[in-house]
């Protein structure tokens, strides 16, 4: 290869990549447009369940100590509470994943925030919809529907299991992007 | 000069090589998000059963209960497709990588859809029986005329005359009229 061709080489190597660059910009907008999508309907969410639970709280009072329920209603709390915390931590990760999509050094690594930021934001939203379907049953229990305690019950199972199912491959995506970082 | 060729060509391989691992990579990567989401159209069906529970209405119930199940139903059709997608990128086949993943993401947007209630374009067989419904006064281009209730009553018809005038059918042409009249 002589000179001549080899600097015309470089120059359309050096064009190919700043098209890429460019497309990379316009790419990282919609990026951060998908991503705030995503956390919106999660805090919207994790909103609802706030409310939910201030509800829930004095929905809990007027249970009777004798209910039969009660027992139920205990032990279903602290699946509630758990999910409730673990709304509110993803939610923060989602938003700080969010947030470091326009300083990515490549428009790679932006798509593998943004991926962080979705799931992170869907951890949220299926961890308010259990506290929401908790507070529905204490709802339930505290206002004897006890044609509708029966569904709750079982929607609050598949949403626990749902929710789980949402974790797990959170910790999949974690783990297949910190696993092409570290090559 | 040769030599230098056959290394540039080696690392120009090599950078392909570590492209295309990336990639699966981050296929796999996104194939988990999927997964995940389609998992937070399960949730949220749950709670929307829940909610029409709590709110008495048997109608609602009777939709959440519809909806949820063609959200499970895109659930298993979801994990299908990304097992199928693990043992495509294990296999380190390409094509079947693309298809499952195809395979995922249409499951994403039936449960997606599932929990939104949209309803989706209807398909051919749905057109045909929506021609049916929604338009009496016009022909129906679906129709298969050889499968129309008029022939089938006129074979029917022609049938019966025949089973009529048989030996077996009863009456015999001895017992015919000899004329319409």
């Amino acid at each position: 290869m002589n000179r001549s061709s080899c600097i015309a080489l470089m120059a359309v190597a050096g064009l190919g990549l700043g098209g890429v660059l460019n497309v990379a910009g316009a790419g990282t907008d919609q990026m951060v447009a998908d991503a705030n999508k995503s956390i919106a309907v999660a805090t919207s969410a994790v909103e609802a369940a706030r409310v939910a639970i201030e509800n829930g709280k004095q929905l809990l009072a007027t249970i009777p100590e004798d209910s039969p329920m009660l027992s139920e209603v205990a032990e279903m709390l602290p699946a509630v509470k758990d999910n409730w915390t673990l709304a509110v931590s993803a939610l923060e990760g989602a938003k700080e994943s969010a947030s470091k999509i326009s300083s990515a050094s490549t428009p790679e690594i932006a798509q593998d925030y943004k991926l962080l930021a979705t799931v992170n934001a869907g951890v949220a939203l299926s961890g308010a919809t259990v506290v929401q379907t908790g507070m529905l049953f204490v709802d339930a229990v505290a206002q004897n529907k006890s044609e509708a305690l029966d569904i709750i019950r079982v929607a609050m199972q598949d949403s626990l299991a749902a929710t789980s199912q949402v974790q797990f491959n959170y910790e999949n995506v974690k783990t297949l992007i910190a696993a092409k970082y570290s090559k | 000069m040769k030599k230098r060729h056959y290394s540039r060509g080696l690392f120009a391989c090599v950078v392909a090589l570590a492209a295309s691992i990336q990639v699966y990579a981050v296929d796999m990567a996104a194939a988990s998000g999927a997964l995940a989401d389609v998992s937070v159209s399960s949730s949220q069906a749950s709670a929307a059963l829940a909610a029409a529970a709590s709110s008495g209405d048997v109608e609602a119930i009777a939709v959440a209960r519809q909806r949820s199940a063609d959200v499970e139903s895109a659930v298993a059709e979801a994990r299908d497709a990304h097992a199928a997608m693990e043992h495509a990128v294990a296999a380190g086949n390409e094509d079947a990588a693309a298809a499952a993943a195809e395979d995922l993401a249409a499951a994403q947007e039936k449960a997606s859809n599932a929990v939104s209630g949209n309803v989706p374009e209807p398909t051919p067989q749905g057109a045909e029986q929506a021609a049916v419904d929604t338009e009496p006064g016009l022909p129906n281009i679906y129709d298969v005329p050889w499968q129309s209730d008029g022939l089938r009553s006129l074979y029917q018809g022609l049938f019966s005359a025949t089973w009529s005038a048989s030996a077996q059918g009863g009456a015999g042409f001895s017992e015919r009229d000899a004329t319409p009249e």
